[in-house]
């Protein structure tokens, strides 16, 4: 009894200290994001208390407008919107055919393509930006969409092949058959195809998102002005406004642009897993 | 599968992969090979230099260069000390989460949150975090009476404070990573631990670890490559590099001698290392995964 009784004090102990790291990860990773949060219901002059204000005595929205005033926003929120819509319609459309395309059929070389297409999809941004700069400048395209939706497409079109092609090579080719001598041409069965892969191309749709939505380097690279600028490049660039670091407008203008980002981690973070960790795997 | 009248020609599967060959060529292969060209050249782009061939004279430069030795030395520390934090803290969270209990979803997606904000946005949050006199980690650590600390322009702490930041998005990946090679591990294998009579450390020392071994380590090396290869974002909106060289990494360091002050053969030379280094990382990762 005594040895019972005591084994169990010890294992609520330890479920108590797991519990308690738990909560202080929790805490850890909110309390920088709380910061955000709290500056951007504050006014001016609260922001810039010394000590800081760690509870805000006095709430206001007023940020949330005139991050619309100091900078473009409206303009730079399209331009993110546009960007990123195009980068997933390209990404997903010219993909998921190239995917279907490598599975269903060998072709000499179809191998070694898809090896290319990998290797691409492991090589860092950074290793190719001088000379895709150049080629986006001799294009005509900088400080346009359409030159930042091509660099956007160097990172998300090999992804996209890669995730579509493992799609169709599990997908039995019975229903795609069965099309077939129903009648169906050969673009009817990769219809039939691609309805069957709809999990996987909705796999892809957040993770192009997400790539487009979030990048910067070649954002700041291309564009220049509210034709074409990003919200991201536009937030940064606030820390280059006259006399004052606007933080206010600025943490109002990051939360706003990441909520998107909030929606898919609480709504998909199963896909999360997915993408980014058993992705890697396979 | 044996061929049938109406599986259809190899010219059609060449013919879907054609748009997306072509523009994948246009957009990376083209550029990577150009690096080769441009990398062979002084090119002076912001003054309106003219293309001068050099041969190999700008990758001697940079091997003799104590900027270059010291852009390395960094990018060595922060690899090698962000990645196994990471590793540790997302390997302890993921044990601590491998159970069943109320509201481990939401905990799940708080936890895993700063891995998909995006990283530039990551940088502006930490910079306010960390600012002087109006930030909050400096007040809040006054609470155990440690002293203000210039986190982002002391040379001899930038880095570190950089690492904190990538820690802070980064565990989360590593989280995930753990959380699923240990959701992989057959429960066969702790009920015969149970029967043994194994306790808790015991099975995690005998089972646990064994059986994911093979998935930290590539957890471990994706993290390294894009640790040495990745690290743009961050840095440029926390310190830009500074002060004094202390966060100059690598990509950063590419960018910067490019893109900013447009030295493009020089620029191209650096990515070139980026290149190589990846290439390295990632044939020993091929041969760890293939065995």
């Amino acid at each position: 009894m005594q040895g019972g009784s005591k084994l169990q004090v010890k294992r609520t102990l330890g479920k108590a200290f797991s519990y308690g790291l738990i909560a202080l990860a929790v805490i850890v990773v909110l309390l920088p994001l709380y910061w955000t949060f709290s500056t951007s219901l504050k006014g001016s002059k609260a922001i810039l208390h010394i000590p800081p204000e760690l509870f805000p005595r006095q709430l206001t929205f007023s940020n949330y407008v005139d991050i619309f005033e100091i900078i473009p926003f409206g303009a730079l929120l399209l331009n993110s919107v546009v960007v990123t819509g195009l980068t997933t319609v390209i990404s997903l459309v010219l993909g998921s055919l190239a995917a279907y395309g490598l599975s269903r059929y060998k072709f000499p070389g179809s191998g070694s393509i898809f090896g290319l297409v990998l290797g691409t999809r492991m090589i860092p941004p950074v290793a190719y930006v001088i000379p895709l700069y150049l080629l986006i400048s001799n294009l005509m395209l900088l400080d346009t969409w359409w030159g930042l939706i091509l660099a956007h497409t160097s990172i998300t079109l090999p992804f996209t092949i890669w995730i579509m092609k493992g799609f169709f090579d599990e997908l039995p080719r019975d229903f795609e058959e069965a099309a077939m001598v129903d009648g169906c041409s050969r673009l009817g069965a990769l219809r039939v195809a691609l309805r069957l892969a709809l999990p996987g191309l909705f796999v892809a749709l957040i993770f192009v998102f997400v790539e487009s939505w979030n990048e910067f380097m070649f954002a700041v690279t291309i564009t220049r002005s509210s034709a074409s600028k990003t919200v991201l490049v536009g937030l940064v660039g606030l820390l280059q406004y006259p006399y004052r670091q606007p933080w206010g407008e600025l943490t109002a203008g990051l939360l706003i642009y990441t909520l998107p980002i909030f929606f898919i981690a609480y709504f998909f973070e199963k896909y999360i897993a997915k993408i980014y960790v058993l992705g890697v795997l396979k | 599968m044996k061929k049938r009248k109406n599986i259809p020609s190899k010219a059609l599967g060449f013919l879907l992969a054609l748009p997306a060959l072509l523009l994948l060529a246009l957009v990376c292969f083209f550029p990577i090979a150009q690096n080769v060209e441009l990398s062979l050249h002084s090119w002076h782009l912001a003054v309106g230099a003219p293309k001068n061939f050099v041969g190999l004279a700008n990758f001697e430069h940079l091997i003799s260069s104590s900027v270059f030795h010291k852009v390395l030395q960094n990018t060595v520390i922060f690899t090698a000390v962000s990645v196994p934090l990471e590793l540790g803290g997302g390997l302890g969270l993921a044990i601590l989460l491998n159970r069943k209990f109320k509201g481990k979803e939401a905990i799940l997606a708080i936890l895993s949150l700063p891995m998909l904000v995006a990283p530039v946005a990551v940088g502006l949050v930490w910079k306010w975090f960390y600012a002087l006199d109006y930030g909050m980690l400096n007040p809040l650590l006054g609470i155990f009476s440690i002293g203000e600390v210039n986190w982002l322009g002391d040379p001899s702490i930038a880095l570190f404070s950089v690492i904190v930041a990538d820690a802070w998005t980064m565990t989360a990946f590593m989280m995930l990573f753990c959380y699923a090679g240990l959701q992989m591990i057959p429960p066969e294998r702790y009920e015969t631990a149970s029967i043994d009579g194994a306790s808790g450390w015991q099975k995690l020392r005998y089972v646990t670890l064994p059986s994911i071994k093979g998935i930290l380590i590539i957890g471990l090396m994706i993290r390294s490559i894009d640790a040495f290869t990745r690290l743009f974002d961050l840095i440029y909106v926390l310190t830009g590099g500074g002060p004094a060289w202390s966060t100059e990494v690598l990509p950063i360091y590419t960018y910067r001698t490019g893109l900013k002050f447009f030295r493009i053969g020089m620029g191209s030379t650096l990515a070139i290392f980026a290149l190589l280094i990846t290439i390295v990382l990632i044939s020993a990762l091929w041969k760890i995964t293939r065995r």
